[in-house]
């Protein structure tokens, strides 16, 4: 069975979501194939884009991009260019509808799961306040799950006392089998949550501090609903993945891709694409084949399963390009990560934006 | 300032055996490690109980001491031994000419071999090369060298002995005579009688502080971690010793190897790509199932080797040397040998050093039985799985599933400083994730109850993953990309390198 579709994307990682809502958003049928839930998970759900530039925290993102980008030719960020970066970022916060703050061309600083602090572009608003300056001199209350993985809240407690924070850490015994399991139990009821904090009396402190478990769909809603019960400002941490902030951010990217008419097919692995004079002619799965008229590959830097692709010539780690010499309708949204300058899903998002225009503008000149 | 009777330079097996067996002859001793017990060759050794069928060919003498340690050791040490037997199996026309020399020199050394059909040889473990000519059985075995490290360590301390790990020191010279050890941190001296240099590869650069000259080859040999136990038994390949003719189940892994190469040092030995790779195609040939499984880990330590042509031709047998001998008073070494005649070489040290002190007390260490280690090894916490309800909330490796209690322990009462030592007391991060998942939950542990500042536990941790993932860079394929995801992990997400 041979289908015909505007556009295919191969993968469900931050990069292809954002290029096919673009491509959706643009009034094109759009097919998300991929084989499992993509990698937002895998993130902490902070949007990295350059937190760190010769060797010292960014604060100003946009002045650190300029020079950046004139120094690495090479990377997503010179291919699109310091303002799309810009304006690819305060479109991904506006459609976030809430779960997003920060931005503005600033780096903020935020507690990681290890207790340190790193500089970052863009947190979950359950988040904002989660740095050692907006807890300088308060009073907190830090929340420990036995069961709980993905933070470590003693080093945390540790590291904000050093800064002069005044840390209670309480143990809340939830059953805490994953960490989405818990957030979604908090979401539908906050007040096994916040009965079990009634003896703490956390109106007497400043802030309760709670690792990302704080809803998972309503996010803004259970955040609010805990805060009013505990009469008291409640912030949220980053954690390792398998992380709640990142699958957040696959919910509120599959739901803009959902409202796009953007057809998502988890499950599926492409086994087989076809060139035939210069284009993408087929894309075929186990389960049958698609005719694109553009195709767009995001299969990410970590689980890429090197698809063989019959004569097309082969692409460098080192290679970024969205676009591939001599085939018109095949784009590449594939992002690199840096440990060393902090870039992650900001990447991502560049590339998916990139990739997404590209095939848009494509599909929109009547290429078929 | 310390004095002690005797002081022990090195942690490793030889250096824990002779501090135990000292102690026990009412010496008093204090041994100083210079990193943790069994951070050295013992703790990079293959865990391999020989029969001394390896050596049965060319070194009969090797041969005859580990048949003679491996029932010793089998009997006072049963809890950090697997009986698991060995073969030796041929699987190419060419191994056959070795059957001869082989069967001969296992009845001279007095190694206990048994023929196996081919049909028994797949009953026991059905994952052999098909092709498989011919089997042999002999009484080779798996024993865990930390586990063995420790109960030693155990027993020394319980007799007394003071045993100092992270504390590296130098030989104490006064007018050409050792007389004592000088701590290199904090400058503090402790006179012994005699001090033992039980420092294996390092054994040279040790004498030298004395102006001693002792030829000792650092020796490098890799090995290969397999996730999956594919067999039960020691695989050797019937043909002389060579590279990657050795498979050693250990715990829920197997363990290949090895190599032999002569290196200048031997500290900081690392894989490479071609000795994995070497490993994998030997190791193939015995099962040929190991490649296309997942290799979790790969490292390398180096054999104390002591003379003769190439790495496979020198002997394994072992020297314990007087200095006296010539002319430098107060100072023995003991060098060479195998994880399994340490027992061995610690009697005939402490011999020498009680006739040098003038003592008559006999060895004991071969008839009274190790004490048991406070930690469950992964199959007992494998058997208890599922009668302990609720466990798995203090589970802190999942791979491994090691407790919350059992880290508490190996910093209470095995004496750990650091998440490697944790490493080592628990098998905490010896799994298919190598740390990565749990490295930071037990450095949350140290900061929540063991009395770590936070900044010094996030040091540690950092030290430790640097380590993991120097080593991991041999390894490719999902392992790679999944140390890889968890650098990006701890890095980006976690912000440890600021």
């Amino acid at each position: 069975m041979t289908s015909e579709v505007d556009a295919i994307v191969v993968g469900a990682g931050v990069a292809g979501l954002t290029a096919a809502k673009i491509i959706g958003e643009g009034g094109f049928q759009v097919l998300v194939i991929a084989s499992g839930y993509g990698c937002s998970q895998a993130s902490s759900g902070t949007i990295d884009v350059l937190g760190r530039y010769e060797g010292k925290c960014v604060v100003d993102v946009e002045s650190a991009l300029e020079k950046f980008v004139k120094e690495n030719p090479w990377h997503i960020y010179a291919l699109a260019g310091k303002k799309t970066v810009l304006s690819a970022l305060s479109d991904f916060q506006l459609r976030s509808e809430g779960l997003y703050a920060g931005g503005g061309g600033r780096n903020m600083k935020i507690i990681t799961p290890l207790g340190t602090v790193k500089s970052t572009y863009l947190v979950q608003s359950t988040m904002l306040n989660a740095s050692p300056e907006a807890l300088a001199g308060s009073k907190v209350i830090l929340i420990a799950f036995p069961g709980l993985t993905g933070y470590a809240p003693h080093i945390i407690a540790g590291k904000m006392r050093s800064e002069g924070i005044e840390v209670k850490t309480v143990k809340l015994d939830l059953p805490a089998i994953s960490p989405f399991q818990l957030a979604s139990s908090i979401e539908s009821s906050p007040e096994v949550l916040t009965d079990k904090l009634r003896e703490e009396n956390a109106k007497n402190y400043d802030w309760v501090v709670f690792p990302p478990v704080l809803g998972l769909r309503n996010v803004r809603e259970t955040w609010q609903v805990v805060e009013e019960k505990l009469e008291t400002r409640v912030v949220e941490l980053p954690s390792f993945p398998p992380s709640v902030p990142g699958k957040r951010l696959y919910f509120s990217l599959r739901s803009q891709c959902e409202k796009a008419g953007v057809e998502i097919a988890l499950g599926k692995i492409v086994s087989k694409i076809k060139l035939r004079r210069g284009r993408v002619v087929e894309v075929s799965t186990g389960e049958g084949s698609y005719v694109p008229s553009t195709l767009i590959l995001s299969t990410g830097w970590m689980l890429d399963r090197v698809l063989k692709i019959k004569g097309l010539p082969p692409r460098s780690k080192k290679e970024y390009d969205i676009k591939v010499e001599g085939v018109e309708n095949l784009f590449f949204a594939r992002s690199p990560v840096s440990h060393e300058e902090k870039i992650g899903l900001g990447a991502a998002i560049t590339t998916g934006w990139l990739a997404g225009k590209a095939a848009l503008d494509y599909l929109k000149k009547g290429g078929n | 300032m310390l004095r002690v009777e005797v002081a022990i330079i090195g942690g490793g097996v030889t250096g824990l055996g002779i501090a135990r067996d000292l102690a026990q002859r009412g010496v008093t001793v204090a041994l100083f490690e210079k990193g943790d017990l069994a951070s050295g060759t013992s703790g990079r050794a293959h865990g391999l109980l020989h029969s001394g069928a390896r050596y049965a060919v060319k070194d009969p003498v090797s041969a005859s001491e580990c048949a003679r340690e491996n029932r010793i050791l089998k009997k006072i040490a049963p809890h950090v031994i697997e009986d698991t037997k060995g073969m030796f199996v041929a699987v190419e026309e060419s191994d056959l000419e070795y059957e001869k020399s082989f069967l001969d020199g296992c009845k001279r050394s007095g190694v206990r071999v048994e023929e196996l059909s081919t049909e028994e040889s797949f009953n026991r473990e059905p994952y052999l090369n098909p092709n498989l000519i011919a089997a042999y059985q002999v009484d080779d075995a798996a024993v865990d060298p930390f586990r063995l490290a420790l109960a030693n360590f155990l027993d020394a301390r319980n007799n007394n002995a003071q045993i100092f790990t992270y504390t590296p020191v130098r030989l104490l010279v006064k007018r050409g005579e050792v007389i004592g050890v000088r701590l290199v941190k904090s400058g503090e001296k402790v006179q012994a009688d005699i001090v033992v240099n039980a420092t294996g590869a390092w054994a040279g650069e040790v004498c030298k502080q004395a102006g001693v000259k002792l030829e000792v080859k650092p020796n490098k040999g890799t090995l290969v971690v397999i996730s999956k136990r594919l067999t039960n038994t020691v695989l050797n390949r019937l043909r002389p010793p060579s590279d990657g003719d050795i498979i050693v189940p250990h715990q829920t892994t197997i363990i290949l190897g090895t190599t032999s190469t002569y290196v200048k040092s031997p500290e900081n030995l690392l894989p490479t790509k071609r000795e994995v790779n070497l490993i994998l195609r030997e190791g193939e040939k015995l099962m040929p199932l190991v490649r296309r499984l997942r290799v979790i880990r790969a490292f390398s330590g180096a054999r104390p080797l002591l003379e003769g042509g190439s790495g496979r031709e020198a002997a394994r047998t072992f020297l314990v040397i007087d200095h006296e001998e010539s002319g430098v008073e107060g100072l023995v070494t003991v060098t060479g040998g195998k994880l399994t005649t340490y027992r061995l070489m610690a009697e005939r040290t402490a011999d020498l050093i009680c006739t040098k002190l003038g003592l008559r007390a006999p060895c004991r260490t071969d008839k009274e039985e190790l004490p048991e280690v406070p930690i469950r090894d992964t199959l007992e916490r494998y058997e208890s799985l599922g009668k302990e309800l609720g466990e798995e909330k203090d589970t802190v490796c999942e791979c491994e599933m090691v407790t919350r209690s059992e880290i508490e322990t190996a910093f209470r009462v095995l004496a750990a400083k650091t998440l490697g030592d944790v490493k080592r007391r628990t098998r905490m991060g010896m799994g298919e994730c190598q740390a990565q998942m749990c490295a930071y939950r037990v450095a949350d542990l140290m900061a929540e109850s063991l009395g770590f500042k936070a900044d010094e536990t996030l040091d540690m941790l950092g030290d430790f993953l640097k380590e993991q993932w120097k080593n991991s860079r041999a390894l490719e394929g999902s392992q790679k990309v999944q140390i890889e995801f968890f650098k990006t992990m701890y890095r980006l997400a976690g912000g440890l390198d600021e």
